[in-house]
C-alpha cells in the first residue's frame, strides 16, 4: 500500500476544463472517497490516477515516485470499473487470474492466490462458471477480486455498487470495508451517493460542478461542519437561511428578512456580511406547545408531511414563505401529540447545533 | 377443406415462416432441385447402371490435384484477406469516431463497377505492355517486361482484391460490437497493447473471422472469371474445369461427378476450419 499525491492536476475536455488545479493527498492504507455530483470530474480524476487519460498539467505521485508519464499497464494500481468490464470469453477463474497470467507467475501460485481471493468473496463454488451465468452482485465481486488479487498499491473503485439494488448494495458495502481491512490496500472510491460515502470512508473529498475540491475531511466533520452551502446541500439534506450577522449585548444573531433574530455561535467578525445558517432537519425539535430550554424557537404552519415509517419529515412554512424541513424519529407507537396538516407548530433548536456558512 | 383451414391457421401463427415461403421456394427450384439433378447425373449412367465416373475423379491424380490447388488457393486468399482486413476493420470500428459510414461506403465502392470490368482492368495493368511494365521500363528499374499476367500470383492478388470486402465487413461488425472498455481493463491488469490484442480482442472476434473466412473461401474455390481471364488457362482450377466439362466437352456425367466431389471436399475443408476456430473459442471460454 502506498499513498497518492496529486499536485496541480488540470484536465481539459474539448477545451472545457474538467479539473482545475487539484491538489490532494491520499494517505496510504486509507479508505478515501471522492464524492461529487455527476460531471464534477471525479471519474476523470480516477482515470488520471489509473493512467487511462493524460493530465494537461500537474503531477501524480505514488509515494515518492512520479507516475504521471507511466502508462496504465505499468502502474501498480488496479481498478474496479462501474460496468465491471469482465472478460466475457473467460470463466470466473480466468478472469481473476488475468493479471497474474500477464505477470507470468507459476500456475501453482496463480491457483493459490485466485482461490484465496474467491474464498474471501464467497465465490469458491462458482470458479468455472461463465460470467454471463452470474448475478450482478456476483459479477461485482469478481470485478473486485480480479483487481485486488494483483495486490495493488492502490485500488480504484469507480461507483462499483451503482448497478446493484439497495439491499445488495448495503451488504457489499460491509464486504468492501472488510476487504479493505483485510488487505490494507489504499482504496480510492468514487461515488455520487453521499450515504455510501459517509458509511465507508476514512477520509472524503467533496467535488463541485467546476471540478474543484470543496472540502476534505472525515465523514463526521463533512456532515456536521460543512465549509460551504454546496457541501451542506450535497451531503445530507439541510435548511439554509440567508441573512446578515449582527451583534447585540455580546450575543451574535443572524438577521434574516421577515424572521426574528436567530441566535448563532459565530466567532468571526463579519458584521453586516451575507451568510447562511446551516440547520440540519434532525437537529430541530417540533411541537404544538411552546417549550423551554432552547436558544431558538420559531413559529410556523405545517405545509406537508412525508411519512417514511421510521421517521417523518415535516415541511414547515415560517413567516413569508421561508420553509424549514424538520426530521422526527418515530420512536413510539402512540406519540403524545400528533401533528397534522395545517397545524400551528413551534420549532426549536440549540444554537450549537447549527452552523454559519460564508459561501 | 380441413387441411387448408389448418394450414391457414398455422401460417397465421407462424407468420415468420409464411414470409419465408417465397425465398424458400426460390431456393428449392433453383438450388436444391438442380443439385438433385447433378447428383443423379453423377451417379446414374443410364441403362440402369451406376456410374463409376465419380470414382475416377477421386482416384485420378489430375483431378485431385486441381481440387487441391483450388483449396490451397482459397485458404491462402482467405488468410491474406484476414491479415489485411483485421487492421482495417479494427481501425474502422474502434478508432474512427465520426464518418464511419463514409468509410464503409468507400469500401463498397468497387461493387459499383461490374465485376468482369474490374478483372479486365487488371489485365491492362499487368500485361506485357501494361501500365506496370511500361512504368518500370521508363524508370529503368527493369530491362525487359516482367511476366505478371498468367501467373498464380496475379490470380491470387486479384482474388484478394475482389473478396477483401467480404472479410472486412464481418470483422467490422464484430469489432463494432466489441466493448472497448475491456481494453482498458486489460491495460489496468498489466497487459501491453499487444497482449490485450491477443488475449482479449482476437478471442472475442473469432466469430467474425470464421464468417469472413467462409465468405471468402467459398467463392474463391469455385471462381471462374478471375482464373480464366488472368490465368489464361495456364493453370486449371475447379471452376474453369467444371465449365469445360459442361460447356465445351458436353460431358455431363464427368462434370457432375467432379462438381459433386469438389463440393464435398470444400464442405469438409470448411467444416474442419470452422471446427478448428470453434475449438479455439472454446479453449478461451
Amino acid at each position: 500500500m502506498k499513498s497518492i499525491r496529486l499536485e496541480g492536476i488540470t484536465k481539459y475536455y474539448r477545451n472545457e476544463p474538467v479539473l482545475k488545479d487539484v491538489h490532494l493527498t491520499i494517505e496510504s492504507g486509507s479508505f478515501f472517497t471522492l464524492l461529487g455530483p455527476s460531471g464534477s470530474g471525479k471519474t476523470t480524476l480516477l482515470r488520471l490516477i489509473a493512467g487511462f487519460e493524460k493530465v494537461d498539467a500537474g503531477r501524480i505521485f505514488l509515494d515518492d515516485q512520479d507516475i504521471t508519464d507511466l502508462p496504465a499497464h505499468q502502474r501498480k494500481i488496479n481498478t474496479v470499473f462501474q460496468h465491471y468490464a469482465l472478460f466475457p470469453h473467460l470463466n470466473v477463474f480466468e478472469n481473476v487470474a488475468f493479471g497474474l497470467r500477464i505477470k507470468g507467475l507459476p500456475e501453482r501460485i496463480i491457483e493459490q492466490r485466485v482461490m484465496r481471493i474467491l474464498k474471501a468473496v464467497h465465490l469458491e463454488n462458482h470458479v468455472f462458471k461463465n460470467i454471463a451465468q452470474l448475478s450482478g452482485g456476483q459479477q461485482q465481486r469478481i470485478a473486485l477480486s480480479r483487481a485486488i488479487v494483483n495486490e495493488p498499491e492502490v485500488l480504484l473503485l469507480d461507483e462499483p455498487l451503482a448497478a446493484l439494488d439497495l439491499s445488495l448494495r448495503e451488504r457489499m458495502l460491509v464486504e468492501l470495508i472488510e476487504l479493505q481491512e483485510q488487505f490494507k490496500t489504499t482504496f480510492i472510491y468514487v461515488t455520487h451517493d453521499q450515504l455510501e460515502a459517509l458509511a465507508v470512508s476514512h477520509q472524503m473529498a467533496i467535488m463541485n460542478h467546476q471540478g474543484h475540491i470543496e472540502q476534505i475531511g472525515f465523514p463526521k466533520k463533512i456532515y456536521e461542519f460543512p465549509v460551504s452551502t454546496f457541501v451542506a446541500q450535497f451531503v445530507g439534506s439541510t435548511n439554509l437561511i440567508e441573512g446578515t450577522i449582527i451583534t447585540q449585548d455580546g450575543n451574535t444573531y443572524l438577521q434574516a428578512p421577515h424572521l426574528p433574530p436567530i441566535e448563532v455561535t459565530y466567532d468571526e467578525q463579519t458584521n453586516g456580511m451575507t451568510v447562511w445558517l446551516n440547520l440540519r432537519p434532525e437537529k430541530i425539535a417540533i411541537s404544538k406547545k411552546p417549550m423551554q430550554g432552547f436558544s431558538n424557537s420559531l413559529h410556523g404552519t405545517v405545509e406537508a408531511i412525508l411519512y417514511h415509517g421510521c421517521s417523518t419529515v415535516y415541511r414547515i412554512v415560517l413567516a413569508h414563505n421561508v420553509r424549514l424541513q424538520v426530521f422526527e424519529q418515530n420512536e413510539e407507537h402512540f406519540p403524545r401529540e400528533t401533528i397534522e396538516h395545517h397545524d400551528q407548530v413551534y420549532v426549536y433548536w440549540q444554537k450549537e447545533n447549527a452552523s454559519v456558512l460564508k459561501r | 377443406m380441413i387441411i387448408v383451414k389448418r394450414l391457414y391457421h398455422y401460417l397465421k401463427q407462424e407468420y415468420a415462416f409464411a414470409l419465408a415461403i417465397p425465398a424458400l421456394l426460390w431456393q428449392i427450384i433453383f438450388l436444391y432441385i438442380p443439385l438433385i439433378f447433378v447428383i443423379g447425373k453423377a451417379l446414374y449412367a443410364g441403362n440402369n447402371a451406376i456410374s463409376g465416373t465419380w470414382l475416377l475423379c477421386v482416384c485420378d491424380w489430375v483431378h485431385a490435384r486441381i481440387i487441391f490447388r483450388s483449396l490451397v488457393m482459397s485458404v491462402m486468399v482467405a488468410s491474406v484477406c484476414l491479415l489485411i482486413a483485421y487492421p482495417v476493420a479494427y481501425y474502422l470500428a474502434l478508432r474512427i469516431q465520426r464518418g464511419k459510414n463514409i468509410f464503409l461506403f468507400l469500401l463498397t465502392l468497387p461493387f459499383w463497377t461490374n465485376f468482369l470490368v474490374q478483372i479486365y482492368a487488371w489485365v491492362f495493368i499487368v500485361e506485357q505492355h501494361g501500365i506496370i511494365n511500361t512504368l518500370l521500363l521508363h524508370l529503368h528499374i527493369i530491362k525487359e517486361p516482367i511476366h505478371i499476367l498468367h501467373t498464380k500470383f496475379i490470380i491470387g492478388l486479384v482474388m484478394v482484391y475482389s473478396y477483401l470486402p467480404f472479410m472486412i465487413i464481418p470483422l467490422f461488425l464484430v469489432l463494432e460490437k466489441f466493448d472497448k472498455r475491456l481494453l482498458e481493463a486489460a491495460a489496468d491488469l498489466g497487459a501491453t497493447r499487444l497482449q490485450a490484442l491477443f488475449r482479449v480482442t482476437v478471442p472475442l472476434t473469432l466469430a467474425g473471422m470464421r464468417t469472413g473466412f467462409l465468405l471468402v473461401m467459398v467463392p474463391v474455390f469455385g471462381d471462374y472469371a478471375i482464373c480464366t481471364v488472368l490465368g489464361g488457362g495456364k493453370y486449371l482450377f475447379v471452376g474453369p474445369l467444371i465449365a469445360e466439362y459442361f460447356l465445351v466437352a458436353h460431358d455431363m456425367t464427368t462434370g457432375a461427378a467432379f462438381l459433386l466431389i469438389s463440393l464435398l471436399i470444400l464442405l469438409a475443408a470448411m467444416g474442419i476450419i470452422s471446427i478448428g476456430i470453434k475449438a479455439l473459442e472454446r479453449k478461451w471460454v
